[in-house]
């Protein structure tokens, strides 16, 4: 039976680090697809991915017993995400500025790869239309599969305020994908 | 049914993840407003593009990164004290505005319980160096002479009260009373002939009274010395026992007008506390009326508790 990543966490708050091991297997394909998808930038996502567990690892005492791993997981990304951007000065809504033109790399070239590759980037390129706040939230929801009562927890707001706005950034990448073509 | 109401629910709807409610008021929706469904067929195709979207493939390094890293927390949480794991805890807390809002008010409690503790400290404080003053100052003054005493009495206390079992170091001068002693022959008094056979070798308070000089006490006592003297004594000297000597022996001239006269003159400007009380005592002993008038003065004065009382007394008797 696979344990919860609540019981792992408490593991890990208890002083059994090594036990992190298992959270980083589970979620950092995830957490780096994350970070891809809302920065568009393959070695920023590397670094803030690995900047996401070094934080998990310094303040670990701060995950309460009760709460929901992933919520206050992608929590600490989001921070990590904000404080990287404030140390640059820069507004996190100037993303699409700054990454509108750098192309997404792939480290395999290989045949199978290729379509795969090909979906990926009609993605990013839609998702890069959208502001960042929308982006933020459609990712979470429905790539992340985040459940939207502990969305409304990480975001601050009512359920129903998720559902709403999860609705229109779907609507708005709808827009994107019918105006550029994108869904072929 | 508005659009606002269905809203939140719409991506559940294509999910098929809603209850039967939502479903039946979405369908009752859309068979009143069929132009919406082709909306909604367009966004079941946006949510299937997003869904289908693979995720990309992590570097290789961010693994070893990520173990290396581990690895090295590890070694420092073993080498880690527990100080230090508190005070990254209390760093953590430092962060949390309820833990900011719980130490303000901790601070102040403590500033408060602080400040009170001082307060009374200090209260305490002032309440010892007054008792120890008042203790000083009834070391001062004879401890024999009890203040309810006086009242009650309603009797000055004579100068031999008031030195018996006074500080050791000071001796008492036993006076003869005028009455008593062969009148126009000075009488030494017993103490005064002790101090003789000890060759005055007193020692004395230095703290209250001059060095004594004894060459001019024994003078005093052994009568080598006229009436004007005295009188000299009682005015010029700054010492305690000189005086007090001049004035016990100057009883048996209290009937001369010119003794009365200088003593009651010096009267209000003596400070020494045993001075006035021995001069009160012989305005009484002498039963001099005209000592009212000085008396008067004395009391203007700011005296000792006990040399008041006995100064009112001393007035009430005559």
């Amino acid at each position: 039976m696979q344990l919860s990543d609540e019981h792992i966490m408490l593991k890990v708050c208890q002083g059994q680090i090594e036990q992190l091991g298992l959270l980083f297997e589970r979620y950092h394909i995830r957490l780096y697809n994350f970070y891809l998808r809302t920065t568009f930038d393959e070695d920023l996502s590397n670094d803030l991915t690995q900047q996401v567990f070094e934080r998990i690892i310094k303040y670990k005492h701060s995950y309460k017993e009760n709460a929901v791993f992933k919520s206050w997981f992608y929590q600490i990304a989001r921070n990590v995400q904000h404080d990287h951007f404030k140390k640059l000065k820069l507004n996190i809504d100037s993303l699409d500025k700054v990454h509108s033109e750098k192309n997404i790399k792939f480290a395999d070239n290989d045949q199978e790869y290729a379509e795969k590759e090909d979906r990926l980037k009609i993605m990013y390129a839609a998702l890069e239309k959208l502001p960042h706040d929308k982006r933020e939230i459609l990712v979470l929801s429905q790539l992340e599969e985040m459940e939207y009562k502990d969305l409304a927890k990480l975001f601050n707001i009512t359920e129903n305020l998720v559902r709403v706005r999860v609705h229109r950034a779907l609507q708005l990448l709808k827009e994107v994908v019918q105006k550029y073509n994108l869904n072929r | 049914m508005r659009y606002e109401e269905i809203e939140p629910h719409l991506i559940d709807f294509l999910k098929g993840k809603t209850d039967e409610a939502t479903e039946y008021r979405i369908k009752d929706y859309l068979q009143k407003n069929p132009e919406f469904q082709s909306e909604l067929d367009a966004l079941k195709d946006t949510l299937f593009f997003v869904k289908k979207a693979p995720l990309a493939d992590v570097k290789p390094h961010l693994k070893m990164d990520f173990y290396a890293m581990l690895s090295e927390a590890q070694k420092n949480q073993k080498s880690k004290k527990s100080f230090q794991i508190w005070l990254e805890n209390v760093k953590l807390w430092w962060t949390m505005p309820k833990f900011k809002v719980a130490f303000a008010m901790g601070f102040t409690l403590t500033a408060i319980t602080l400040w009170f503790a001082v307060s009374q400290k200090n209260i305490q404080k002032n309440s010892e160096i007054a008792n120890k003053n008042q203790q000083e100052t009834q070391k001062v003054l004879p401890k024999n002479i009890d203040t309810k005493k006086v009242k009650t009495d309603k009797k000055p206390k004579s100068i031999d009260d008031v030195y018996v079992d006074n500080n050791k170091t000071i001796q008492p001068i036993e006076t003869k009373s005028a009455t008593a002693s062969n009148m126009g022959e000075p009488m030494m008094s017993d103490m005064a002939m002790k101090m003789e056979e000890k060759s005055y070798s007193r020692v004395v308070n230095k703290d209250n009274y001059a060095p004594l000089d004894t060459d001019k006490v024994k003078k005093i006592y052994e009568k080598n010395v006229n009436l004007k003297d005295y009188l000299s004594y009682i005015k010029n000297n700054e010492n305690v026992h000189q005086q007090l000597a001049a004035l016990s022996e100057l009883e048996k001239y209290a009937h001369l007008e010119e003794v009365r006269t200088q003593v009651l003159a010096q009267l209000p400007y003596i400070k020494n506390t045993h001075l006035q009380l021995a001069t009160v005592d012989w305005i009484v002993k002498n039963n001099i009326l005209e000592g009212a008038l000085p008396l008067n003065r004395l009391l203007e004065q700011e005296l000792h508790p006990v040399v008041r009382d006995c100064v009112e007394d001393a007035l009430e008797s005559m």
